[in-house]
């Protein structure tokens, strides 16, 4: 009686989902689904509209306990799960490709893809590290099968690599929460948070966080477990790619900024560690992006960056740093889903990912370039984009948290101006002519990437300009974490 | 004066720029040249408006509002902008030299000027938006706004080298700028807000006052980091005569003419009146780097072989002086400073302009292979006389008054702690001497001597190039007889460095 009660006041956005999965598991069992295999994207699509639109019937005012303190609702993880359906709604608009060239498995695709957005709902509002294990383990191996889904070999390594990672990843998180139990003998985030309070933390404590962020960590692609990234972006399909670059690391940074204002915070060692590690990263990854000659290769480190700079900002817990992250989260969202809408683009006018085909783009195609060059400049932190505004709302966020971080503040300031040398060097070979190739680039006008490609555009300029709203949205998001 | 907008003053290149870019605008390309030079020639008057119309007591504002709001006010910043006397010489310094850049680019530009004239535009945005905002987050908007046009323009219609240059321009000026942000951050962490009114009248001197001496001198050689990769200083300077080198000339002009002046203008405005006090303990020894700019740099530019390079290397030794004069601290030197950042602006927009136009003809910037031009080319001849006059510091001519000024200035500094100061001053004087040498070189080499056969049938002047070398040079004459009427602008400013900075 009282789980009805939980689905009805909270799990209406996820039961909508789950119906909608129902609906394409009975589809792909269907004889000749293959005739209509075009149809999943928008069944896919209105399931997650639906859900988007029954999140404003959820319980979230005053903070709601679910399923037996299994999972939390408040205004946080509403904000959150919205941003994630969000992307996901972009996302499923940018699969067109992927869906096109194995229209058998159409309908098989939604289904994982619908079970990784879900996952990644579910993971934002746990209250215990049981259902947190859960979900992320549903994320890890939806994604094992949408990294594989493309066609040939190059897929298949970069499938077998994620999982090797995860599972060491996953061994390493299940070690630390038994660790955790073994000391507080609970699995409850509250039931912790109360132990915690009675009790003084030890360093067998410290050593179990560590253990459970590294779970995470690895869905962040931060240093220790930062390698796979390049690869991975390279084997999957590009949709697949943008998936991964957003959805998965909305989920884990909102969760993790819970779990360190609550969970972690009794430690005084562990946000030093996180900043280590966050520094390391954004030096790495900014460094290896330099060399890359492919597109999604560079991205790939660009997102593992861009995750470090997050990471850093909310490992120094306080509330007004969780606001800057949240809203670094949602300019990093528009840019990264602008850039790889463009990279579609690309790729289905039989473009190769290599950089140097970029040549002339600034003189056949000046609107699409323009847009390409907004989602680009902003995530290398030029004025006018949101990307600017984010940038020095987190630094300003580090430089307040105290004088100690100056010198991490200054390895992170370093590792952007090496970003700004990457993204500016695209934006140089757009400008570039090439005498020797005079074929027009042709953009479908009718294709759903070119109008994502555009309004990511616009959406970045506007919060360039006028970023007020949504900063005092994110302030009171954060307020309320 | 209410009627002279100042919104208008500064975003209407902008406006002009994204007018361009529409699909409706008329393609052709003589139609956009002709355009912008019509547009740069009103904006010039427009922005005389303001220096006819000045008044010391009462500064221009206004404030930019978007959608009914000013800034982002839930960060304290708002999109405010002012004028007081510096920044209203540097702003119709700014109008003049993008009008003669633009007149100058007809001969230089072949290709894609639709994409050049645009961007030409945005920066004339962006350098007036740096001159002009009172607060500190806009001014480093704009500050790194600029960076993005200047890189472009470099890379795309520079010569030689130009994309590896242009990469080298953007690496040193943003490495410099993300210093300058660690300041503006460190500031903000004392005092909970990025709103700084930073035009002298509105400086607010409490938050500063605030804070302990020696986090004032931190912040204040991590701001100073970023504005000498600008100004240059010395271990700082190497990107820019890569970076003038491969321009375009018109490009150079600006680039020698303005931006090396940002970091001027911002010195000023951060480093003397924000922070005065960690300025009077730093001063000295920004003396010493200024006096090794001004010798070292002098030499330099004597040793080079490429006519562009020896500019290059001149303006570095120029901002030398500029810097010499302002931590002086007197009112004669830093009068000098100020007066200096102008003059040598006007200058080095002519010399690089005729070093473009030399280049242009005979497509080689090597100073051995260029002789006996003054045959063929006597009007250019004359000016570039003239210019190398000014730029020696001939009286009469604006050179001259900045550096006497400058010197007069150092002469009389009074840091009694320091002993080895007079000696570092006297050896500056040297730059008299070393100026002259390489001028004298420059000039000597390209138009005297015998003319070799390939050279002879060069053209001399076009009515464009004319047109811009004549109004510089009326310009130069014309402050050089009558200094005073600068001054008397920015004597204010002056009177309130000397007062908070002085001794």
């Amino acid at each position: 009686m009282n789980s009805t009660y939980d689905i009805l006041n909270i799990f209406i956005p996820s039961v909508i989902l789950l119906i909608t999965i129902a609906v394409h598991t009975v589809l792909s069992l269907l004889k000749n689904n293959i005739n209509y295999y075009k149809i999943s994207k928008w069944i896919s699509f209105s399931g997650l509209i639906l859900s988007l639109i029954s999140m404003f019937d959820v319980q979230f005012e005053p903070i709601y306990f679910a399923f037996s303190d299994a999972i939390v609702s408040n205004t946080y993880t509403i904000f959150i799960q919205s941003v994630i359906l969000v992307s996901a709604i972009i996302c499923v608009l940018l699969t067109k490709k992927i869906i096109a060239s194995r229209r058998n498995n159409a309908f098989t695709f939604h289904i994982i893809f619908l079970s990784a957005v879900l996952a990644s709902m579910i993971l934002v509002s746990v209250n215990d590290y049981l259902t947190m294990f859960i979900s992320m383990e549903l994320l890890s191996i939806a994604c094992f099968f949408l990294i594989s889904f493309n066609k040939g070999y190059i897929s298949k390594e970069a499938s077998l690599k994620y999982i090797f990672t995860n599972i060491i990843a996953s061994s390493v998180f299940l070690l630390g929460v038994s660790y955790l139990y073994g000391i507080t003998s609970s699995v409850n985030f509250s039931e912790i948070n109360e132990f915690y309070m009675q009790h003084t933390a030890e360093w067998m404590y410290t050593i179990s966080i560590l253990f459970i962020a590294s779970g995470l960590l690895f869905k962040l692609a931060v240093f220790p477990f930062a390698n796979w990234i390049l690869d991975i972006y390279e084997g999957s399909s590009t949709s697949v790619a943008a998936f991964l670059s957003v959805i998965p690391k909305v989920a884990v940074l909102g969760l993790l900024c819970r779990l360190l204002v609550f969970n972690f915070s009794y430690s005084f060692e562990f946000p030093l560690i996180l900043l280590i590690f966050a520094s390391i990263t954004a030096i790495w990854s900014n460094l290896i992006a330099i060399r890359q000659r492919n597109i999604k290769r560079l991205l790939a480190a660009s997102s593992s960056a861009n995750a470090s700079y997050m990471l850093f900002a909310a490992s120094l817990v306080s509330v007004y740093n969780i606001s800057t992250v949240i809203f670094y989260l949602i300019t990093y969202v528009l840019m990264n889903l602008g850039v790889f809408s463009a990279v579609i683009l690309l790729e289905n006018s039989a473009f190769s990912n290599k950089l140097y085909e970029f040549k002339n783009f600034a003189y056949t195609n000046p609107l699409f370039c323009f847009a390409f060059l907004v989602s680009l400049l902003g995530l290398a932190g030029i004025p006018l984009t949101s990307g600017f505004i984010a940038k020095i709302y987190l630094l300003s966020a580090i430089a307040k948290s105290g004088l100690i971080f100056m010198p991490f503040l200054l390895v992170l300031v370093i590792a952007m101006v090496i970003a700004m040398f990457y993204y500016v060097r695209i934006a140089k070979l757009m400008f570039e002519k090439d005498e020797t190739k005079d074929e027009k680039f042709v953009i479908y006008k009718t294709e759903s990437a070119s109008i994502i490609l555009y309004l990511c555009a616009i959406f970045t300029i506007i919060i360039g300009i006028i970023p007020d709203k949504i900063i005092e949205i994110c302030k009171i998001i954060a307020y309320n974490i | 004066m209410e009627y002279l907008s100042l919104n208008l003053l500064i975003f209407s290149p902008l406006i002009i720029a994204i007018l361009f870019f529409l699909p409706i605008f008329n393609t052709k390309e003589v139609f956009i040249r002709r355009f912008t030079k019509t547009f740069m020639g009103v904006h010039f008057v427009y922005a005389l408006c303001f220096w006819i119309f000045y008044n010391p007591d009462v500064n221009f504002f206004d404030e930019l509002f978007l959608f009914g709001q000013s800034g982002v006010q839930s960060l304290g910043i708002r999109s405010a902008f002012a004028i007081d006397g510096l920044s209203l010489v540097m702003v119709t310094l700014t109008s003049f030299l993008f009008f003669m850049s633009a007149i100058s680019s007809k001969t230089i530009i072949r290709h894609r000027q639709k994409l050049y004239y645009g961007l030409l535009l945005l920066l004339e945005t962006s350098v007036l938006g740096v001159f002009t905002s009172s607060d500190i987050f806009i001014f480093f908007c704009f500050w790194e706004l600029e960076l993005i046009p200047m890189y472009f323009l470099i890379s795309l219609w520079g010569s030689g080298r130009a994309q590896k240059s242009a990469m080298k321009f953007l690496l040193y000026t943003f490495f410099g700028s993300l210093f300058l942000l660690l300041g503006i951050l460190l500031l903000s962490y004392y005092s909970d807000t990025l709103n700084f009114q930073m035009s002298s009248l509105f400086a607010d001197i409490n938050v500063v006052d605030k804070l302990p001496i020696n986090i004032q001198i931190l912040i204040s050689i991590l701001l100073m980091i970023g504005f000498f990769v600008k100004l240059p200083i010395i271990p700082l300077h190497t990107w820019l005569p890569n970076a003038h080198c491969d321009a375009p000339a018109p490009i150079s002009i600006l680039l020698a003419g303005l931006l090396l002046k940002m970091g001027a203008y911002g010195f000023i405005r951060f480093n003397i009146l924000l922070l005065p006090d960690a300025f009077k303990i730093l001063a000295p020894f920004l003396i010493v780097f200024a006096v090794i700019n001004i010798i070292h740099a002098g030499l330099c530019a004597y040793n080079q072989d490429d006519i562009k390079k020896i500019i290059a290397y001149s303006s570095i030794s120029n901002m030398g002086i500029v810097l010499l004069g302002l931590c002086t601290n007197n009112e004669q030197g830093v009068t000098g400073g100020i007066v200096h950042m102008v003059s040598h602006g006007l200058i080095c927009a002519g010399l690089f302009m005729i070093v473009g136009i030399i280049y242009n003809r005979t497509k080689t910037r090597d100073i051995k292979a260029i002789s006996g031009l003054g045959t063929v080319m006597p009007n250019l001849m004359g000016f570039t006389v003239m210019f190398s006059f000014a730029a020696i510091g001939v009286p009469l001519l604006i050179g001259f008054v900045g550096e006497f000024l400058t010197f007069w200035g150092a002469f009389s500094v009074q840091y009694d702690s320091y002993i080895f100061l007079p000696t570092v001053i006297i050896s500056a004087i040297f730059v008299l001497v070393i100026s002259a040498a390489y001028m004298f070189k420059f000039v000597h080499r390209i138009f005297f001597g015998s003319i070799d056969n390939s050279w002879a049938i060069l053209k001399d002047l076009t009515a464009h190039e004319f047109i811009v070398l004549s109004s510089i040079l009326s310009v130069i004459v014309f402050f050089g007889i009558n200094p005073m009427s600068l001054i008397d602008v920015i004597n204010p400013i002056v009177e309130v460095i000397v007062e908070s900075a002085g001794i």
